[in-house]
């Protein structure tokens, strides 16, 4: 029982006086905006704090060697612990531009305006048109019959829209699905550019005089985020959403609620 | 005063007194790493959405956690003095810090239950038990898992810390120990400032952000 015969009650007082003092600083400190400082303050008082507790309420100081190493050897696998760990952190990609491009088919409200766009209006059709003739003439032709300018360069050829033959398939969300999304493989291209009014408009358009025309089913709807009734998902799939930072969601807000 | 006796394997009473306190030692590495674990969790997570750890941690109470603070400062306070009049044969006094720490420990869990019963109240609860809407960043749940497994742990902590020192506290009172032997009251006096310690840090990362 070597090291206890000394009275160290005045250090005592000491040490909880100085950690009273710092905790209030702590707070202060913490009340002061210096920027990406103020972690770095709160941690350097705390660990103040904590030698102290340590040096003088547990007598690390003046333990014996082994208990000194040993203990302290904590704090020196913590680091490892931490530093291992962050470097996984870090090396990831950022996740939000992943998630960006799906939010487009779902969030609440655009799957409101998926649901409305999906039935045809004459308006859209006349709509459609126009897009058709600038984006699609080329290689569709400018009858729909596959044989636009571009046709002769293609394998497979572009599609006639006046046979009635679909190889993904004519219901209005499958077409939709496949103007968004191109056919990878062959010469359609994948057309992400058009708004979502001006992909629906295309796509009432070609169905207006197709010959095969079938409805949407469950599955075809699911493609483009609609529930199997045809009206948009509600919260479930914006779980997505907290994948992004939270200026972007403010942005996307905004933007669709003009 | 009964006379403590020396368990057999010791050569004598400086060896045992040393090879406990080496293992108690190792003890609170472990229970460093412990608390370790849920630093790393939430050093990864601030730092994947520090706005959200900000905003999330303004729905604490800093006068609550600070008075929690300052409980636990003076508490290890006590236990110190504690321990060290046990060293100086003095039961009587030992008896009273000991007693006092005790209070202080209970004042602590008093104002976390205030603190715990609010959050209940509002909704600010972990991951899917979430369900306040005052917060706009949707990972918030997150902040609040952290806090409530690690201040909870952290309670847990202080619970067993309050029984430990109150069977060291009866044992004083009994006279089990003199200036000749005090390990199990030095030893709850170590687990005790470890207690303060991992508050030293939940402190400024859970209340004081920003
Ligand atoms: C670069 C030439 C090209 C352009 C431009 C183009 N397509 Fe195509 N498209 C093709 C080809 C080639 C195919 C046939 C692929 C196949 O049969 O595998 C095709 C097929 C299609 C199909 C058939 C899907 C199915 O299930 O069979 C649709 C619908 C379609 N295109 C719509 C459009 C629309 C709408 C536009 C304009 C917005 C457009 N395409 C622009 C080349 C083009």
């Amino acid at each position: 029982m070597s090291d206890h015969k000394h009275d160290h009650r005045k250090t005592y007082l000491n040490v909880w006086f100085i950690l009273m003092a710092l905790t209030v600083i702590t707070v202060v400190a913490a009340s002061i905006n210096f920027g990406k400082i103020n972690l770095f303050i709160a941690m350097a008082i705390a660990s103040v704090k904590a030698s102290l507790v340590i040096l003088y309420f547990m007598h690390l100081k003046g333990d014996a060697t082994l208990n000194q190493v040993v203990f302290l050897s904590a704090f020196g696998f913590l680091a490892v612990f931490v530093l291992l760990t962050l470097s996984d952190v870090i090396a990831r990609p950022p996740v939000a531009p992943v998630v960006v491009t799906k939010i487009q088919g779902i969030t609440g409200n655009q799957g409101v305006v998926m649901a409305r766009l999906r039935n045809s209006t004459p308006e859209q059709i006349q709509k459609g048109k126009a897009i058709y003739m600038a984006q699609c003439a080329t290689c569709h032709g400018e009858n729909a019959d596959g044989l636009g300018p571009a046709a002769v360069a293609f394998n497979p050829k572009p599609r006639d829209f006046k046979s009635g033959y679909w190889k993904l398939g004519g219901e209005p969300s499958r077409v939709y699905h496949t103007v968004e999304n191109g056919m990878p493989g062959t010469p359609m291209p994948a057309f992400k550019g058009l708004t979502p009014e001006d992909r629906w408009a295309v796509v009432h358009f070609i169905r207006s005089f197709s010959p095969n025309t079938p409805a949407d089913t469950r599955a075809t709807l699911a493609l483009i985020g609609l529930k199997p009734d045809g009206t948009p998902q509600s919260v479930s799939t914006e779980k997505v959403i907290p994948e992004l930072p939270v200026d972007f969601i403010i942005e996307q807000i905004v933007k669709e609620n003009p | 005063m009964s006379t403590h006796v020396i368990p057999h394997h010791f050569d004598n009473a400086e060896q045992a007194y040393q090879s406990s306190k080496l293992g108690f030692w190792l003890f609170l590495v472990s229970e460093i790493l412990l608390f370790g674990g849920l630093f790393v969790a939430y050093i990864v997570f601030r730092s994947l959405y520090p706005d959200m750890f900000h905003e999330a941690s303004g729905e604490l109470n800093r006068i609550m956690g600070g008075f929690n603070t300052i409980v636990l400062i003076c508490s290890s306070f006590t236990m110190a003095m504690g321990v060290n009049r046990v060293q100086h044969n003095d039961p009587k006094k030992a008896v009273m810090f000991l007693a006092i720490t005790i209070a202080f420990a209970a004042i602590f869990m008093v104002i976390k239950y205030f603190e715990y019963s609010h959050k209940i109240h509002l909704g600010l609860l972990p991951a899917g038990f979430y369900h306040y809407d005052g917060i706009t960043h949707p990972r918030a749940p997150l902040f609040f898992s952290l806090y409530f497994v690690m201040t909870g742990l952290h309670g847990v902590h202080v619970l067993v810390g309050m029984g430990l020192i109150t069977w060291v506290l009866l044992r004083v009172k009994r006279g089990d120990f003199s200036n000749q032997y005090y390990t199990p009251v030095e030893l709850v006096g170590l687990y005790w400032h470890l207690v303060d310690l991992i508050w030293i840090y939940l402190f400024p990362l859970m209340y004081l952000i920003g």
